[in-house]
């Protein structure tokens, strides 16, 4: 009897472990149970509001929600990018015009994965569809996840919910095209009106940067990696396409697997294919830093690795990849956070203070033009869903914390500078900003 | 249950074997991918040999995971799913004790490398040993006279459990460890270089089988272990503590998942909460190729897989490439469970290995 005790007494203590390791995978873990919100906590932090920070009275009238990946590699950058939407809001003291605002940070990854899921991201829309508190909504970071989320705001009761994107730059999100799959975009906007706008230039504009880059690194022959993702596979179209162009001759094009152990043979495969580039068309969280190692060990430094906007943060990858992450070129849309000028320097430099003086990531500034965006949208608009998405394709941002754009019918911003960085030390140094021409992107 | 696993396949079909077309079907896809690899070598020589030797390191990594997995089946006939998420355990142990304990940097002198790895080894083992032993007093010897499917489940139910220990302890992202292991070269020859990081590889797999082999056939735990697979109740009868010996089986499965978890986290660098599952399952794959229960065959098997993966993945001429390596992987663990259920070398329990 007492050996049974004792063996239902350690299943007791297994079980309890599992479960708090399943609380840990759930969300975040700062949820305050006296503050909870009217999304989900499963998904979303507590409502950040005025009353809990000495402002304003009661609970707000509506609230908007940012959908990223909050656990994985990319925590670093999404952290930043919730404090940098809640530095605009309690800047604005909760409010957008005549209405209060509150705002929930909701995470659309899980600790299984350690980057966007797609069950989460469907619930996570369905939550912001059904609650019709939720005005509009900043995100999403990776466009896997834009697309699902994108089609059920679009026919929620009540009207489209709103979107802006800080971070998506998947070509068919848009605009159909070369990037894009087939029946891209018209597919994700089953009413026909679109919901959806981005703060960030396209894919079709990053690719050909990245073969721009390629080629004034000297790069003759590229070998393209792609992770399979929506993402991935339509950033290494457009590089494959415009380095054609530009006269690169394309040596080779695989799929890198996640769950590999290994990519020393795949390496082998490049070394033997003659390249003396090769692009990584995909996001670091699919075991990224690991294929940076095995690259490097197998290539050594005289092969160039460049890679799009997928393998930010630079902290993650500099720490995972150690050494080998050196010397790495790395595109992203728009302008670095230490070059924005006017409002965009401002914001920085405010900004960092409350962030420890710690470096921002590349996407932080555009978190808050995002915020900013839909906090203007709101204000112009009459109050109901379907007028902030008509307000959000009125937008027209001059001197803004990334700069003066507008943006346009399909949604998209017309600011379409890329810039390069190159891995050095403890972070990435900005090289070069590319501005691709008509003739390379196609449009 | 091991002459039921070796009744031929399809006799439910005509009360036969099906006719001998399909051993010759076999023996038309093995000539077929000999002459790939043939062609692969006579084209790029050098690439083909640094191909081969990526795959013979990664086989032995796999062989020490397979080994855990035959041993335990040899005895209890039980598939012990958690036995990959031990094997992470010794990895995120490993990695713990390589950048917070010792803290290494790359490549660090020989006098701080080989003490830390000899303590992170005794602690990885130990630890793993007694994990193992732990869900084995657990989740299986109070089902011992259960269905099968009890404590089949059990294993499925423990290897979930250990998982999210890894990840509460060590959260979502892949834990990263600075190389450690030289690699500076052994040998070049024609363009084919083998370096210090894939011999140690080697030279821990190899002495780890012969001495499992020699635990098992010569000595009097390794007797126990064998009368104990062979009939429990008359080994009980004989005077052999039947559980005891079972215990001890999973203490040694343990200790080569933490092996394996060391060499693993030293040779590829990094490892995920569930790295142990994907890989699990490859070492499974492994050990059912070459034979479940058949030591040597473990080994065998996973160097195969990592030959079979590494030449999928590196050779160049009219290769699938890294997007077929995990179909191509489990497509031959259908195909030996099918057509030849006791692997290239024939299951054994311990009493034969």
């Amino acid at each position: 009897m007492r050996k049974r005790l004792l063996i239902g007494v350690v299943a007791a203590v297994a079980g309890t472990l599992a479960l708090v390791a399943g609380s840990y995978a759930s969300g975040e873990k700062s949820a305050r149970p006296s503050a909870r919100g009217v999304l989900p906590a499963g998904s979303c932090a507590p409502v950040y509001y005025g009353p809990r920070y000495g402002q304003g009275r009661g609970g707000p009238k509506y609230i908007i929600a940012s959908d990223l990946p909050m656990q994985g590699a990319n925590r670093p950058q999404t952290t930043q990018m919730v404090a940098a939407i809640k530095y605009i809001l309690a800047g604005r003291k909760f409010k957008a015009g005549k209405y209060t605002i509150g705002y929930q940070a909701c995470d659309d990854s899980t600790a299984e994965t350690g980057k966007w899921n797609s069950a989460k991201c469907t619930d996570n829309g369905r939550s912001y569809a059904d609650d019709r508190s939720v005005i509009g909504v900043i995100g999403t970071f990776n466009s896997g996840c834009a697309k699902l989320i994108i089609p059920i705001l679009n026919r929620a009761p009540g009207g489209a919910v709103g979107m802006v994107s800080p971070s998506n730059t998947g070509v068919g999100l848009t605009v159909s095209g070369l990037g894009a799959n087939p029946g891209e975009p018209d597919i994700y906007y089953p009413t026909h009106k679109r919901n959806y706008i981005r703060v960030v230039t396209r894919d079709d504009i990053q690719g050909p940067a990245g073969a721009l880059l390629a080629k004034s690194l000297k790069i003759k022959k590229v070998f393209i990696l792609e992770d399979k993702e929506v993402y991935g596979h339509g950033v290494s179209t457009t590089f494959e396409t415009a380095a054609k162009k530009l006269g690169l001759t394309v040596t080779g094009r695989e799929a890198w697997d996640p769950k590999a152990s290994s990519y020393e043979p795949l390496a082998t495969r490049i070394k033997q294919a003659g390249a003396n580039g090769v692009y990584l068309g995909g996001i670091i969280c699919n075991n990224g830093t690991k294929l940076v190692k095995d690259l490097r060990s197998v290539l050594g430094t005289g092969v160039k690795i460049i890679g799009p906007d997928g393998w930010t943060p630079f902290s993650s990858l500099i720490s995972g990849a150690g050494s080998a992450a050196q010397g790495m070129y790395v595109t992203v849309p728009g302008a670095p956070p230490e070059s924005l000028k006017g409002a965009g320097a401002k914001f920085v430099k405010a900004f960092k203070k409350t962030q420890g003086g710690k470096s921002l990531a590349s996407y932080v500034a555009y978190a808050a033009q995002s915020a900013v965006v839909l906090l203007d949208a709101i204000k112009r608009s009459n109050g109901s869903r379907s007028s902030v998405t008509a307000q959000l394709f009125k937008t027209n941002v001059k001197n803004g914390i990334v700069g003066s754009f507008k943006i346009d019918k399909n949604g998209d911003t017309n600011l379409a500078g890329i810039t390069a960085y190159i891995i050095k030390g403890n972070d990435g140094k900005a090289i070069k900003a590319f501005y691709p021409t008509k003739k390379l992107t196609g449009r | 249950m091991v002459a039921e696993a070796r009744r031929p396949p399809f006799t439910w079909l005509s009360g036969r074997s099906l006719p001998s077309v399909v051993p010759l079907i076999g023996l038309l896809l093995v000539l077929l991918v000999l002459v790939w690899l043939g062609i692969n070598l006579y084209k790029t020589p050098a690439d083909f040999f640094t191909v081969l030797l990526f795959g013979l390191t990664n086989g032995a990594v796999y062989g020490l995971i397979a080994l855990g997995y035959t041993l335990v089946y040899g005895i209890l006939e039980l598939i012990n799913f958690a036995h990959g998420d031990v094997f992470m355990m010794g990895g995120m142990i490993t990695a713990t004790f390589v950048t917070s304990v010792f803290s290494l940097h790359d490549y660090p002198s020989a006098t701080s490398l080989w003490p830390a790895v000899l303590v992170t080894l005794a602690v990885a083992m130990a630890g793993c040993a007694l994990l193992n032993a732990t869900v084995e007093r657990i989740a299986y010897r109070p089902l011992r006279h259960a269905p099968r499917l009890a404590p089949l489940l059990t294993a499925i139910a423990m290897s979930f459990i250990i998982q999210n220990i890894g990840l509460a302890w060590k959260g979502p992202a892949y834990v990263s460890t600075p190389p450690v292991l030289s690699r500076g070269t052994i040998f070049s020859l024609g363009g084919v270089t083998y370096t210090w990081n894939k011999l140690i590889v080697l030279l821990i797999t190899v002495p780890v089988l012969l001495g499992l082999v020699w635990l098992v056939q010569r000595t009097r735990q390794g007797k126990a272990m064998r009368a104990a697979a062979q009939d429990r109740d008359a080994a009980a009868m004989m005077g052999i503590n039947v559980n005891r010996t079972i215990s001890f089986t999973f203490l040694i499965a343990g200790a080569l998942a933490g092996a394996a978890g060391l060499l693993y986290v030293l040779y590829f660098t990094n490892i995920r909460f569930d790295s142990g599952f994907q890989i699990g399952l490859i070492a499974f794959t492994a050990a059912v190729l070459g034979g479940i229960g058949n030591l040597t065959g473990a080994v065998l098997g996973a160097v195969l897989i990592g030959l079979i993966q590494a030449f999928n993945e590196g050779l160049s001429w009219h290769a699938p490439g890294s997007s077929w390596t995990q179909s191509i992987v489990f497509s031959i663990l259908i195909l030996i469970l099918v057509f030849r259920p006791e692997g290239l070398l024939g299951e054994q329990t311990p009493e034969g290995a």
